[in-house]
């Protein structure tokens, strides 16, 4: 399922209350805050992939390079790239919610 | 079953040792609950595994540095140790360990925040639908609508959940509680039991102790959020009445449905104030508890809390307060640990209930002739926490205090 812009602007809304920063420079907290994001949607997605293989393989139906030899049409490749704004806004959610006079 | 799915099977423990987080299917399952997509549900065990990297690697490596980098720093400087814990966290936060351990603490518990609002928002129609079905059939709800929430809960989001308890995103919403549910238990990583309620289970095990057989009759649960605790108590004493109060219209909502769905239905959930309960003059409880509660509201919110529970605990009743233990003489590195929650995690009293006397305060709010005392519940006598190192401010080893009015013919004496 993908979230739109709208339910991603409502669902990435920052908390009331301050927004700490620990480092001498804030840029270093911001890359912090998208590596923890970053690492866990990588780990989501491992697990997927496991979770996939492992449906994949208990049906014993799909041939290995099933993957490689697929190739998606516009429409799908258009769903695909509103899954990967979705990722985006988590990843990167640290950086837009550092409102410049807020913090 | 390719070499991968083999490989990744053999779970080995995380480094550091402690348990595994738990999956979000182990939690108990019931109709209110949000559904799950397969990577929400990883992306919450991720975090938890990232929270039990936090406690199980980095925060021993961040005690050693507190011990071979941090403290030498402060003898050098200031040719003694640090007379405070503010004195100590001043050269503490130059130290790069806590830099990291904080940022990467602050940044997940925002993560676990975002995922249980993303995770909610999209099914929040029918999360109301089904709540408000579950809530009419059982008719345990009353709201208020024009309640004044306290400034508190309006200007800082506890815990760093977006909206806090108490914004309402449209008619009937249990957004809030619903993300609550979520993130309650992701946080803990299980920990808390699969209906999230070690703290319920605790009191009810330390009431068991303290006074053998006792069965209450009247039970006023203040700050009872989705009731996740609530439900322990009521669960253990189904003959009594129990009335739960929260301000959050969204909390009471989903803790009204979810009761509902669990088919427990001893419990009516009431919307108001717990300063100043909506309840008759003359209403009286054999027992009042807050639990964690306390640390979100402010020194004049407690003091009108606890005036309440005097004004409506019965003779012979008893009132419970769980919290996280006083900093008092703790080590000052432990202190500035538990007070993180206090400074980066937006609970708005954390550090000044901390450093305060709650049991000096209850006693000077009405329990002059009560007996008032502090102690202990701990989630290990419950079977519900291994023990592993010490998630310092998350704990379930709790500090209680208690006050016990006497009985009628103790006060004609
Ligand atoms: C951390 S939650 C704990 C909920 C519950 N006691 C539990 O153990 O799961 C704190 C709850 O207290 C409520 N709260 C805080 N101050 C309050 C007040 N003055 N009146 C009513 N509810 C309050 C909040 O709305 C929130 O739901």
């Amino acid at each position: 399922m993908s979230l739109d812009k709208r339910m991603l602007d409502l669902g990435t809304e920052p908390a009331a209350g301050p927004r700490p920063n620990f480092f001498d420079d804030p840029a270093m907290d911001r890359v912090w805050d998208v590596l923890v994001a970053l690492t866990t949607e990588l780990a989501v997605t491992r697990t997927r992939l496991d979770s996939l293989e492992r449906v994949l393989a208990e049906h014993d139906c799909v041939p290995t390079d099933a993957v490689e030899q697929w190739q998606a049409d516009e429409k799908t490749s258009l769903t695909q790239a509103q899954a990967q704004q979705e990722m985006l806004a988590r990843v990167f959610r640290g950086l837009a919610q550092d409102v410049p006079g807020k913090s | 079953m390719s070499a991968t799915a083999e490989h990744s099977r053999t779970a080995a423990a995380p480094p550091g040792g402690g348990a595994l987080p738990l999956p979000m299917t182990s939690m108990e399952q019931h109709a209110a609950l949000p559904k799950l997509s397969h990577d929400d549900r990883v992306r919450f065990q991720v975090a938890a595994g990232v929270n039990g990297f936090l406690s199980q690697t980095l925060l021993p490596l961040l005690q050693r540095a507190a011990a071979e980098r941090v403290e030498p720093r402060i003898e050098a400087e200031l040719k003694r140790p640090a007379k405070d814990r503010h004195e100590y966290r001043a050269f503490l936060e130059q130290d790069l360990t806590w830099r990291l351990w904080s940022r990467m603490r602050r940044a997940n518990m925002e993560s676990v925040q975002q995922a249980a609002r993303l995770a909610v928002l999209p099914q929040l129609p029918d999360l109301v639908q089904t709540s408000r079905e579950l809530i009419e059939r059982a008719g345990n709800l009353q709201l208020a609508s024009g309640l004044k929430a306290p400034g508190y809960l309006k200007r800082l989001h506890s815990h760093l959940m977006p909206g806090g308890y108490i914004t309402e995103l449209g008619d009937d919403d249990v957004a809030a509680g619903a993300a609550y549910e979520l993130g309650v238990y992701a946080v803990l990583g299980g920990k808390s039991g699969p209906a999230s309620d070690r703290a319920g289970r605790a009191t009810v095990a330390w009431l068991a102790e303290h006074r053998p057989g006792w069965k209450p009759k009247r039970i006023l649960d203040l700050g009872c959020g989705i009731g996740a605790n609530t439900t322990a108590i009521a669960r253990a004493f189904p003959e009594a009445e129990i009335v739960a109060v929260d301000a959050g219209a969204p909390m009471l909502r989903q803790g009204a449905a979810r009761a509902a769905a669990l088919g427990v239905d001893n419990i009516r959930f009431v919307q108001g104030n717990a300063e100043r309960p909506p309840l008759g003059d003359d209403e009286q409880f054999d027992l009042i508890t807050s639990l964690m509660v306390l640390h979100e509201t402010s020194r004049p919110g407690t003091r009108k809390i606890f005036q309440a529970c005097a004004r409506h605990l019965a003779p012979g009743g008893l009132t419970f307060h769980l919290e996280q233990p006083p900093y008092r003489d703790k080590p000052l590195l432990e202190q500035c640990l538990r007070d993180w929650d206090g400074r980066y995690n937006n609970e708005a009293f954390w550090s000044a209930m901390h450093d305060s006397d709650l049991a000096a305060q209850l006693r000077a709010s009405g329990f002059d002739d009560a007996e008032v005392y502090e102690t202990e519940a701990n989630a290990a006598q419950i079977g519900a926490t291994k023990k592993t190192q010490e998630d310092y401010g998350r704990g379930g080893a709790w500090y209680v205090v208690v006050g016990e009015k006497p009985r009628l013919q103790e006060v004609r004496q």
